[in-house]
């Protein structure tokens, strides 16, 4: 009888030197942690780290206003001709990421036509900028004050009530829905499931689904990650940088929302809208400009089927939940 | 984290780096992305390494963790292995005579959950109760996947005596 440990260890034969710095790891996580504390804390509480060159801690901006927002819920989206609240942003990023992630603010209309921009760290030749972009009538770097930072917060808990059968359907018709809204016409899916083993609380670890889209020149893929802080499966947690032409912003009720653009070789192109709400959901929409469904190779490049504002809006959307 | 935790992270992590990357690079097959792997995986761990070190011995915790970070590069497409770098399977029929490149290439043509299932029972020792809580799936499910697993490779490398599975 063949042992196959032993076929196993003869693949291991040449490993190369590991070319790991335990250094790097711990900084890392240090990062993460900083992260998740930042994501979770309250309006008010300022993140536990300072600003460094890598990542940029939230600042809840609320108070001062009739219209505050409590955890885990989000105020709705300001459309374009509805004057704009007034509140703050935090964006970081490259100072070109960062630049367009300040239009991208300015075309929602969460901060009006003409906000107040403060460089907090960084500048126009800087590796990574930090900018705090208010809308008119509010004070920059005015309202993240007194709080107590002392402890952290602990984070939301996971909490659903449904079937998490019954929640994979509701996201699959809700993605359905909402690429069919942009117009695109479906080719394939892959319908929401839970893809990975269960926590011990029996909760899936998350949920994820995607769809293959007809383009003008080809075909594309679009694809939603339901997830939640404490599952450890948060798809972004890693460093924040130019590699990955990583932008960040922090929205006034709290939540963090990352994009990312990697150019993937042979001409694959994949942008990333990542957003982590108060409530400890995290949500990740990621396209391409290729297909992943069957035949997939026999299909030619696309475009990009949304625009990154639009992958961001869907990211954002409040059904992507448990 | 004090300064005591991060130390004996530090330590855990130096001594578990050389077999947690060897079990990466056995289910993805490239020692580059092997590399990635037990990066993030180590980094998950120190996210969670207060309350993992409560919880008893950490390594069956992050070989977990391994496992589900190599599941989840599905959702990563700029990760996800393409299917047109996969070894042609006709050419199976052409054995190569270096039995090693047969079971590597063997392995990338095995789905993920029966690769991490061979490495988990096979190379890890674990057994089929603690595979299918690593896993996230049931005794059962394991014992299908390894069958499977084990037939495929049985067929690919042309070895029936390949380590016939217990039938418990």
């Amino acid at each position: 009888m063949t042992d196959l440990r032993d076929q196993f260890a003869r693949l291991l034969d040449n490993e190369p030197e590991a070319p790991y710095d335990i250094d790097r790891v711990v900084a890392s996580g240090q990062r993460a942690r900083r992260r998740r504390t930042a994501v979770v804390a309250v309006a008010g509480t300022a993140g536990a780290a300072g600003l460094t060159a890598a990542v940029a801690v939230p600042v809840m901006t609320l108070g001062g206003h009739d219209d505050s927002v409590s955890l885990g819920a989000r105020p709705p989206a300001h459309s374009a001709t509805t004057p704009p609240k007034a509140h703050c942003y935090l964006v970081s990023g490259t100072p070109k990421g960062s630049k367009h992630n300040l239009m991208r603010l300015v075309r929602s209309g969460r901060v009006g036509a003409e906000p107040t921009v403060k460089t907090i760290h960084g500048g126009a030749h800087a590796h990574r900028v930090v900018m705090e972009v208010c809308s008119p009538g509010t004070t920059a770097g005015a309202q993240a004050g007194g709080a107590d930072t002392s402890t952290p917060p602990a984070g939301p808990p996971y909490r659903y009530s449904a079937d998490p059968a019954a929640i994979a359907s509701r996201l699959g018709a809700h993605l359905e829905k909402r690429v069919n809204g942009f117009g695109l016409t479906i080719t394939y899916t892959r319908a929401f499931a839970q893809e990975s083993s269960k926590l011990d609380s029996g909760h899936p670890s998350y949920f994820d689904g995607n769809v293959d889209v007809r383009e003008s020149n080809g075909s594309g893929d679009i694809g939603v990650q339901v997830t939640h802080e404490v599952t450890q499966q948060v798809p972004f947690t890693g460093e924040c940088t130019a590699a990955d032409n990583c932008t960040e912003t922090t929205l006034p009720d709290g939540s963090v929302v990352r994009t990312g653009q990697v150019q993937a070789g042979r001409g694959d192109v994949v942008l990333t809208a990542e957003v982590h709400r108060p409530d400890g959901v995290v949500v990740q929409a990621q396209e391409s400009n290729y297909p992943f469904g069957p035949g997939a190779t026999a299909q030619s490049h696309g475009d990009q089927p949304l625009t990154l504002d639009q992958l961001v809006t869907l990211a954002e959307d409040e059904a992507f939940t448990f | 984290m004090s300064l005591a935790d991060e130390g004996a992270f530090r330590a855990f992590a130096i001594a578990r780096r050389p077999a947690l990357r060897r079990s990466a690079y056995l289910l993805c097959g490239d020692w580059h992305r092997a590399d990635d792997l037990v990066q993030t995986t180590l980094v998950k761990l120190y996210v969670a390494w207060t309350r993992v070190q409560g919880g008893g011995p950490p390594d069956a915790y992050v070989q977990r963790i391994l496992v589900r970070c190599f599941l989840d590069e599905r959702r990563r497409p700029w990760r996800r292995e393409s299917p047109v770098e996969f070894v042609d399977l006709d050419a199976a029929a052409e054995r190569p005579a270096d039995d090693m490149l047969d079971l590597r290439s063997a392995l990338t043509r095995l789905p993920r959950r029966q690769r991490a299932t061979l490495l988990l029972r096979f190379w890890l020792d674990m057994s089929v109760a603690q595979t299918a809580d690593a896993l996230g799936c049931s005794e059962g499910t394991v014992k299908s996947q390894t069958a499977r697993a084990l037939t495929t490779l049985r067929d690919l490398l042309g070895d029936p005596a390949l380590l016939m599975e217990e039938s418990s």
